[in-house]
């Protein structure tokens, strides 16, 4: 049924026809979004509070030498200029992250990426913050970035995570999944076999509201209140009572309405904690708000993965196999927001929607000079990247048999009785009726006269 | 001309705990309703909206199972203080794990207004008969009782059923059995300028399964907003970097993402069939149109290229990318 019969079949005026229970009817939030009087991070004004501004890196990978904030201390609306060895005195330069890598909540000892935080202050407006910025003087030693992942393993590559004890090159983790032997056998064997790199490049979820956060400390009683752009509330709330020591019942996170998340919302960024740090060493409440630039080159990109896929066949088209070697571009930092028995999150579900012999992937993820994060932007946690990989995979599996893309799919569908159907990479898919699906798509786009009208041969792309 | 097609299978609404956990914290989430005397509700979650819905689709998970109209039922969530601990909204598990969470704590909720309902209509559990929002006596529909009744004894000043405490309320904390596997077929048609190489989405055909639809207008917003994501991604976006390592995509004139002016009528549709082990059948719908579409459109992109001689380019499909793919020259890596 098409979305258009459906609305015609329902009524849906207003909400005085609105269902108890499923069906359609208006948003109960949209009144307030459309008067206006959403209440977001940005919002929340207390009295007394104060603003919190970042300097960060200019360059993507240098050796901090000296960083002067005598002059930015100067200024008449200044309240504190905080650096990485402050923090550090107080063990918090470093930060977990979700994927039990580190990440410097401003750093220490190099910059790892354009844009890593640095330093922050915090004045008595926003103006004033941003304004002293330019004040603080750091003296960098530049070193050579590592921007393509695909050359982050040469022998002569300079090592970013020098944090890291013993660590000699950018190699992040290696993991596998699938039957390699029996994978190479079924491709030994096939009559097809069709290779293709591909590039999923690195995205930004770019929500319409940036990342930011009110941090309110009350020294008498002991407790904070942050709020904070985040999906996961009680999540945050839990790793702040790790990472700072503070008691959880003492914390309330708070999360008011947020203006677009798509997984970019998940990860705790720097800028939170040091709003919080910023409210406890002043003792006021402390807002930090990042502007379009901050929120696309620093918070949690998404994609970022260079992919060989093959994929082995019948000449009639029966998929028997599909292999793939993956390099995972992490970014300066492991700062990925996934389950942490899944590190390349669910990438495993590259087999698609297709019942097939055998499988096997291989990810290998590597350190760059780049913003951290990995898993954000509506991404099913990889899924996304699976899906591309396998898609284009069996649409050039297609072309090679000549062969329609829909008929070539169809053959290969799970079956409905196959229910609960466990994958080659152990994935149990709980239910699907694939082909009544792909047919009611083709018959929505008329799909038969729509490949008959297509304009073939030479010069024929328009 | 190019027509793309795919066909996706996610797998979405992590958990369960034991296989799944954040530095140590299980992928599961609570749920607590509350009934106040007359009969209106506030529900209370541990997962958090950013734009898509969650004060209506939860309201109207309620308002199923226990039959108060989702109007007159409060959502709190985002506030730790006043909610139940969970893992939150990300990977499309909000309706897949705390939807499971709303249901189950409603049920719960149910079967203790049955035991009241009992002693105020004088007869056992097993011989009432639940109606969306009431409960009567099996065989007379005219001796019933509706929740609302059922929520002022409980809060009243008669008696209730031996043991049973005052209140009516609940909280479940639902761990679920499996992820949920949404999935689509997608068809997308292409038009390509042969002297400028700008790609322009004419049609987009999208079939979504995601099981039992709660309200179809969030669902179809939530296609139409992650169809137009895919656009972005397949022809315009790219967080890209030179070789000192400067971002070039650090500002919203240089990191392109689509408008309505982009993007064609989206023309969607979808077929049900539900989750075997979701309290109401329901999976996770927020991601499956970003995570679908852009293999379409690329698909659709090549095929229109095939006379090229072109058999793959990479994303961002730009009219330069495009451009270069027409002369046979290859993608630039980065």
């Amino acid at each position: 049924m098409t979305a258009a019969e459906d609305r015609k079949a329902q009524v849906f005026e207003d909400n005085d026809h609105k269902p108890v229970g499923h069906g359609r009817m208006l948003r109960k939030e949209d009144p307030r979004f459309l008067r206006g009087k959403g209440h977001y991070v940005d919002d929340v004004q207390l009295p007394g509070m104060l603003h919190l501004a970042i300097l960060r890196s200019p360059v993507a990978h240098a050796r901090i030498v000296n960083i002067d904030t005598t002059a930015a201390e100067a200024h008449p609306k200044v309240k504190a200029v905080v650096t990485g060895a402050a923090l550090a005195e107080q063990g918090l330069a470093w930060m977990p992250t979700l994927s039990n890598d580190v990440q410097a909540v401003l750093a220490t000892d190099k910059v790892r990426f354009q844009g890593q935080e640095v330093a922050f202050v915090v004045a008595e407006d926003r103006y004033a913050a941003r304004d002293a910025l330019e004040l603080i003087d750091v003296e960098y030693d530049i070193l050579d970035p590592v921007i393509d992942a695909r050359h982050a393993l040469d022998p002569s590559a300079p090592v970013i995570r020098d944090d890291l004890e013993g660590k000699t090159n950018n190699h992040c983790f290696d993991w596998e999944t699938g039957d390699k032997a029996a994978t190479d056998a079924v491709f030994a064997a096939a009559p097809v076999v069709v290779v293709q790199d591909m590039v999923y490049p690195r995205v930004h979820p770019a929500p319409m509201e940036t990342c930011g956060a009110v941090a309110d400390y009350e020294r008498i009683d002991g407790k904070l209140t942050l709020w904070s752009t985040t999906q996961a509330p009680h999540a945050h709330r839990t790793l702040y009572a790790i990472v700072a020591g503070l008691p959880e019942h003492k914390i309330r996170v708070i999360s008011p309405d947020i203006g677009g998340g798509f997984g970019g919302k998940v990860p705790i960024y720097p800028g939170y904690v040091c709003a919080i740090v910023a409210s406890i060493v002043t003792g006021k409440p402390v807002k930090w708000m990042e502007d379009r630039s901050e929120n696309l080159i620093s918070t949690g990109f998404a994609r970022d993965y260079v992919m060989r896929g093959e994929i082995a066949a019948t000449t009639e088209g029966k998929i028997l196999a599909i292999r793939t070697d993956v390099l995972a571009d992490h970014g300066a930092f492991n700062a990925a927001a996934t389950p942490v028995k899944y590190p390349a999150g669910f990438f495993g579900v590259f087999t698609g929607s297709y019942d097939i012999e055998a499988a096997f992937c291989k990810v290998t993820a590597v350190y760059t000079n780049k913003a951290p994060g990995g898993v954000a932007y509506a991404c099913s946690i990889r899924i996304t990247e699976a899906v591309y990989l396998v898609e284009r995979l069996v649409n050039c599996l297609a072309d090679e048999l000549e062969m329609d893309p829909t008929e070539l799919r169809i053959k290969n569908f799970i079956q409905p009785e196959q229910f609960p159907y466990t994958t080659k990479t152990g994935w149990v898919y709980d239910s699907g009726n694939y082909e009544p699906t792909m047919r009611e798509a083709m018959r929505i786009a008329e799909y038969d006269e729509l490949r008959v009208s297509r304009p073939r041969g030479a010069r024929a792309a328009s | 001309m190019g027509i793309g097609v795919a066909f996706f299978t996610e797998a979405v609404g992590a958990g369960p705990r034991k296989d799944m956990d954040i530095l140590g914290l299980g992928m599961a989430d609570g749920a607590e309703l509350r009934v106040h005397p007359t009969g209106k509700a506030v529900v209370r979650l541990s997962c958090q909206t950013q734009g898509q819905g969650h004060e209506t689709t939860f309201a109207q998970l309620v308002a199923e199972e226990i039959g108060i109209p989702p109007a007159d039922i409060e959502v709190v969530h985002g506030d730790t203080d006043n909610t139940p601990f969970g893992l939150g909204t990300f990977g499309s598990r909000s309706t897949p794990v705390s939807g499971g969470a709303a249901v189950m704590v409603a049920r719960k909720v149910r079967d203790k207004a049955r035991i009241i309902a009992s002693g105020m209509l004088e007869v056992s559990v097993a011989d009432l008969e639940w109606q969306k929002g009431s409960f009567h006596v099996k065989g007379d529909p005219t001796k019933s009782v509706t929740i609302q009744d059922i929520a002022m004894r409980a809060h009243g000043g008669g008696d209730l059923p031996e043991g049973l405490e005052g209140g009516l309320e609940a909280q479940v904390c639902y761990n679920p059995a499996n992820l949920t596997y949404p999935n689509g077929a997608y068809i997308c048609v292409v038009d390509i300028d042969p002297g400028t190489a700008k790609v322009t989405v004419r049609r987009f055909i999208a079939v979504d399964d995601c099981g039992t639809r709660i309200n179809p207008m969030i669902i179809e917003g939530q296609v139409h907003g992650g169809l137009t994501d895919g656009v972005g991604m397949a022809l315009m976006e790219m967080i890209a970097f030179d070789e000192d390592g400067n971002c070039l995509g650090a500002s919203l004139m240089d990191y392109l993402i689509p408008t309505a002016l982009e993007v064609p009528d989206w023309e969607t549709g979808f077929t049900v069939t539900p989750s075997p082990h979701h309290p109401i059948g329901a999976k996770g719908v927020g991601e499956s149109a970003t995570v679908g579409s852009p293999p379409a459109i690329v698909n659709a992109v090549v095929d229109a290229l095939k006379p090229f001689g072109v058999r793959h380019a990479d994303m961002p499909l730009t009219p330069s990318r495009v451009w270069d793919a027409m002369q046979g020259r290859p993608t630039p890596s980065f």
